[in-house]
């Protein structure tokens, strides 16, 4: 009886904390998506993800966003809980499941796009003397083959950390006509590795840029 | 009796805050430019800071490079940024966001261009793939000769 006239007092301070706890969490949880929305759209510039869905051509239904088909690719899906890959190797053999899953689908897109010779002759030679322009990245470079509106480059990786200098830097030469890259890097058994590039044209939704 | 209901209430309440706590999402994320670095070492003394972000006083375009942070919170990330400057007449400012993973390798790349405006230009980027948890992002921008233009920063929309 003495022991829980002592306790009755530290229990009730605990359960008044943890009421006080409560409360502030449901004010921040539901507070932060407001706040988010409002940034999200700024005044004067429509939210880019509702201009365009980027390089529909490129990836298939459902695998740009590695969600299932027929997801808003611009809405945040529910809340699961994250595995990190980091430390996980499920997790991490999942995540390169599905990233090879997605660059297959990325290739067979490719793969099935017609060919436009006009827009494919002159995206190519640009391509071409992005590349030649860098010292570095000239020898790099193994082939480019453009459709009606996305390039394949595939550029060699010794895996000196060279590309993280010089891929940017062409991506950004080439921004004017193939704005949007996906970037696959190959290792080859045989030692060595690539890095697979598909580059894919401005359109029209996402050239009214603001 | 008293004391055991006491302590299954406390027990309840503390499952409640753990399950709340779980779903807490993550903020935006505004970083200034005046983070951002020269791209190549030996341009250090091109790149100059202002109060509003970084600008290049060589004669010719310069590179900087800026982080972009981005948490790593939010169960499904987003893929939008967006990237504030000014632009003098006459001039113009290249961008390209680069998303890697968390073992170096890039993963995608997404390029804009802006030039001067009636007012400063707030450019949305939609990478073309949603960016893994773990992945960083990286701003490289080529700033307009003689002080021709301001990076103010960069925007991680977050849900």
């Amino acid at each position: 009886m003495k022991r829980s006239h002592t306790l009755f007092p530290l229990m009730v301070a605990l359960a008044v904390g943890l009421c006080v706890a409560v409360y502030c969490s449901v004010r921040t949880a539901t507070g932060v998506p407001a706040a988010a929305n409002a940034s999200a759209t700024r005044a004067g510039t429509p939210e880019p993800s509702k201009l365009a869905a980027p390089q529909p051509e490129l990836a298939p239904p459902g695998a740009l966003d590695q969600r299932p088909p027929g997801a808003d690719p611009a809405a945040p899906a529910a809340q699961e809980p994250v595995k990190d890959p980091r430390a996980d190797p499920e997790a991490r053999a999942e995540e390169q499941r599905k990233h090879r899953a997605y660059i297959a689908g990325v290739e067979a897109t490719f793969r099935k796009e017609a060919t436009d010779p006009r827009w494919s002759s002159a995206t190519s030679a640009a391509v071409q003397a992005a590349l030649a322009s860098d010292a570095e990245l000239r020898p790099l470079a193994r082939g480019v083959e453009c459709r009606a509106r996305t390039c394949r480059v595939e550029i060699a990786d010794d895996g000196s950390g060279k590309l993280g200098k010089l891929l940017p830097v062409f991506a950004q030469q080439v921004g004017q006509e193939l704005p949007g890259a996906v970037a696959d890097r190959i290792e080859d058994p045989a030692g060595g590795a690539k890095m697979i590039l598909y580059m894919s044209r401005r359109d029209d939704a996402q050239a009214m840029t603001p | 009796m008293f004391s055991k209901s006491l302590k299954l209430g406390l027990l309840f309440a503390a499952g409640t805050l753990a399950t709340i706590t779980a779903t807490a999402s993550a903020d935006n994320i505004n970083t200034s430019g005046v983070l951002c670095q020269n791209f190549n070492a030996r341009e250090a003394l091109d790149i100059d800071y202002i109060s509003s972000g970084v600008r290049n006083l060589a004669a010719a375009p310069r590179l900087v490079i800026c982080a972009m942070p981005r948490s790593p919170l939010a169960a499904t990330p987003f893929r939008t940024f967006y990237v504030d400057g000014q632009n003098n007449a006459g001039t113009a400012t290249s961008c390209t966001i680069t998303v890697y993973s968390y073992q170096g390798i890039i993963q995608s790349t997404q390029s804009f261009t802006e030039s001067a405006g009636p007012a400063p230009w707030d450019h949305g980027v939609t990478m073309p793939v949603v960016p893994g948890t773990f992945d960083y992002a990286s701003l490289l921008c080529s700033l307009p000769a003689n002080a021709g233009g301001t990076l103010f920063g960069v925007t991680a929309i977050q849900p």
